[in-house]
């Protein structure tokens, strides 16, 4: 064994390198925007209820029954 | 509503993972009345909660493929037990908003952080992906973006320079919806794909069943006109953003390099290979900048075969990046020099 090798182990997340800055973002990245879709009042209420149907599938938790759909979020 | 029960299902995982929030430090912060000192102990407290969200995401030389892409989701954080920028940001927003912080969610270029105002009355960029470097005051001047507004960060050995801080209530349901569905387009895109696209494929899968008809791309869209603009409209962010990737590329092509060239090693070789890099780093550093014959006689002399080898990639990484450009290659650089004088 190489006297190297039997230094204190590190851990390899704390690598020479400046690895931890570059974990692709999941977020919205430009090339996945689509041009603004025009839809009807009826079709965006309409999703705006399945998004709240299926929010619990995300958040992990029950979402309550009493749906005021204007309230979804803040922004809204 | 949305951000309600976002936020009890992130309290959930909070809890269910044990993060440790040390109450003798909060503590402590409380009694202190030394503005300075209290900011340095609030610094410490962070970096606790810093330490304990970084455990929990991917990092590391040879790591690649212990996917983390898609744990941005309380359910997934929770059954995955690891953290993606967005999902870190829901987890260290939650704990420091309870701690007693006012916090906000931070858009960087391709990144979320948090942002946190501490007792001196300054902003502090907070970011979970850094082992250093990873709490920095802002410029105290708000400036406008589109409708948003930023602060500068000035940090030699951090790629960002806007940071946008809006409130966590509606960024982070936005946060949620953008990840799920860059998550959707990326199982569209890549019919095999790597590790990450595989993993998006087995989540859609499971979760689809049910939202198959939610359209997260035109909700998105209605629901944060904000953000829509600054990614579509906005040259300046734009501008931000090609920056940052230039200023990335050095670690990103030294990292897809690596994991294509060490695959098959087993933790305790990678683990060996890094102690051997760490404890020659001022060779490497020397063979990096200097072509010449000495220097790769001399390291090779050093080194075992494989660890070598990852000085080379580096070091042609680097100056490949030194023929795009003289600016990134000097980010590079400084981040290496950081990095081994640890």
């Amino acid at each position: 064994m190489t006297e190297e090798n039997k230094l204190p182990k590190k851990n390899p997340a704390e690598s020479i390198l400046p690895i931890e800055d570059f974990e692709p973002e999941a977020d919205l990245p430009p090339e996945d925007i689509e041009p603004v879709q025009e839809v009807s009042a009826v079709e965006l209420q309409r999703q705006k209820h399945r998004l709240f149907e299926e929010w619990s599938q995300l958040s992990g938790v029950v979402m309550p029954r009493d749906i005021d759909i204007d309230k979804l979020n803040d922004q809204d | 509503m949305l951000y309600e029960n976002l936020t009890a299902g992130v309290d959930q995982a909070i809890k269910e993972i044990g993060f440790n929030v040390d109450q003798q430090q909060l503590e402590a912060i409380s009694q202190e009345q030394d503005v300075i000192k209290k900011t340095e102990l609030q610094k410490q407290f962070i970096d606790g909660i810093l330490k304990q969200t970084r455990s929990m995401s991917e990092g590391g030389l040879f790591n690649r493929g212990k996917e983390d892409t898609w744990a941005f989701f309380p359910k997934q954080i929770m059954a995955s037990r690891r953290l993606n920028c967005s999902g870190a940001t829901l987890v260290i927003g939650r704990i420091l908003e309870q701690a007693g912080f006012k916090t906000e969610h931070g858009f960087a270029a391709h990144h979320a952080v948090s942002v946190v105002e501490l007792s001196d009355g300054k902003k502090y960029y907070v970011d979970s992906r850094r082992n250093r470097d990873n709490i920095v005051a802002l410029g105290q001047e708000e400036r406008s973006i589109g409708n948003l507004t930023y602060r500068e960060l000035d940090h030699p050995r951090v790629a960002y320079r806007k940071i946008i801080a809006v409130p966590r209530q509606w960024a982070e349901v936005e946060v949620i919806m953008g990840n799920y569905n860059s998550m959707r387009n990326e199982v569209k895109k890549h019919q095999v794909g790597n590790a990450a696209h595989q993993e998006a494929r087995r989540l859609i899968g499971e979760m689809d069943s049910g939202m198959s008809d939610v359209d997260f791309g035109l909700l998105w869209d209605k629901m944060f006109p904000e953000i829509l603009k600054l990614h579509t409209e906005n040259t300046d962010w734009s501008e931000e953003e090609k920056t940052v990737e230039a200023k990335h590329n050095f670690s990103d092509q030294v990292e897809n390099a690596v994991s294509e060239q060490f695959a098959d090693l087993t933790q305790d070789q990678r683990v060996v290979i890094t102690n051997e890099l760490t404890s020659n780093s001022q060779e490497i550093l020397a063979f990096c900048q200097n072509l010449d014959y000495s220097a790769i006689s001399d390291l090779q002399g050093k080194l075992s075969p494989d660890a070598y080898r990852v000085a080379v990639i580096i070091r042609d990484s680097l100056e490949s990046i030194r023929g795009q450009s003289q600016a990134s290659y000097e980010f590079a650089l400084e981040e290496l020099k950081a990095k081994i004088s640890q």
